[in-house]
């Protein structure tokens, strides 16, 4: 053994926490070494000393009451169980439901303007697919008429389907242009 | 029948190039639009159209009907060029030529001015698309053409 590893243990060998194989070591070191056997001779002093002049202080009543009042004020505020975990955390929670469901409000309410609005246009598609779907219609049955009255060559009159306004035509098909096809 | 036709499509073609053959009445034409002269143009075009149409002839028949759009209009003739617009894409479109009658109606919009009218060639654009299936892009017309009508801004 060296004076380092003496030195270590030298506190637990004073306070005997030591096992007694390490405890011999360390007896048989300071019986060899004059150094440390002085320093280990130091700390036993300082050890008696200490010791020596330890006195229990009276703790004085006033400081132990108002100890005991502040402990019990602490206790009596804070609800036991289950609810005291959310009451003492309730601003927190409430803060984080409320932004939650104003998160989760505001997206549903997104959604269902956006499923009426593409409601509405679809509605709107479909009305005028199916007016333009008729009209069409129309349109192609007045010009396959215009074309077999005048490949007759008859002068078969007829009103122009795609407009109730139009005056009638004689035996052609739309023109806008046209001054009587207005 | 032939013979008749083909008396129709010489007198309009000459009739078309009348302005080009008296420089000086087509200036003053381009000047001062006069609502009869172009109208009774376009009526020779309109049928010069139709008869391509009849004949099949549709990219033909397409770049007639741009040249109709592209005349001197007066502002107050956009009503009827509305109509002939879609007029022509419905007639493309019932030829199966729903491109051309794409195409007709983009160009066609370059000419009008009122959001009525370009809401009316929009809803023509979204029932083209419908009819090729595509219904995303019929949406996305509609769409502005709602925009259009309820705005009233281009």
């Amino acid at each position: 053994m060296n004076c380092e590893q003496c030195a270590d243990d030298l506190t637990a060998y004073l306070d005997g926490e030591l096992t007694p194989r390490r405890a011999a070591e360390i007896r048989a070191h300071l019986n060899e070494c004059g150094s440390c056997a002085s320093e280990m001779r130091g700390l036993a002093d300082s050890a008696a000393f200490l010791e020596s002049n330890t006195k229990e202080i009276p703790l004085r009543p006033e400081i132990w009451n108002n100890v005991k009042a502040q402990v019990s004020t602490m206790v009596a505020a804070q609800p036991a169980g289950f609810f005291s975990f959310w009451l003492w955390r309730w601003p927190r929670v409430a803060t984080t439901v409320l932004a939650t469901a104003s998160v989760l409000v505001l997206g549903v309410w997104g959604y269902l303007n956006y499923e009426e609005s593409q409601e509405n246009l679809r509605h709107y598609m479909n009305e005028y697919v199916t007016a333009r779907d008729a009209q069409l219609q129309k349109q192609g049955m007045a010009n396959a008429l215009a074309s077999a009255s005048s490949n007759a060559g008859v002068g078969i009159k007829f009103e122009r389907m795609d407009n109730p306004f139009a005056e009638p035509l004689t035996d052609t098909y739309h023109n806008p242009f046209r001054s009587e096809d207005e | 029948m032939k013979s008749a036709l083909s008396i129709l499509v010489t007198s309009m073609l000459f009739f078309g190039l009348m302005p080009f053959a008296f420089p000086g009445e087509s200036a003053v034409a381009a000047q001062a639009p006069d609502s009869s002269n172009v109208r009774s143009l376009a009526e020779s075009q309109h049928e010069i159209v139709m008869l391509l149409l009849k004949k099949d002839a549709y990219e033909q028949a397409l770049v007639e009907a741009n040249k109709l759009f592209e005349m001197k209009w007066p502002e107050d003739q956009e009503p009827v060029l509305l109509k002939e617009a879609l007029y022509f894409a419905g007639q493309f479109l019932r030829g199966n030529k729903a491109s051309m009658s794409l195409s007709l109606l983009e160009n066609s919009a370059k000419h009008f001015k009122k959001p009525s009218s370009l809401a009316a060639i929009w809803k023509e654009k979204g029932y083209v698309y419908k009819q090729m299936n595509q219904d995303e892009k019929a949406l996305e017309c509609f769409k502005e053409a709602q925009r259009l009508e309820t705005t009233g801004t281009k």
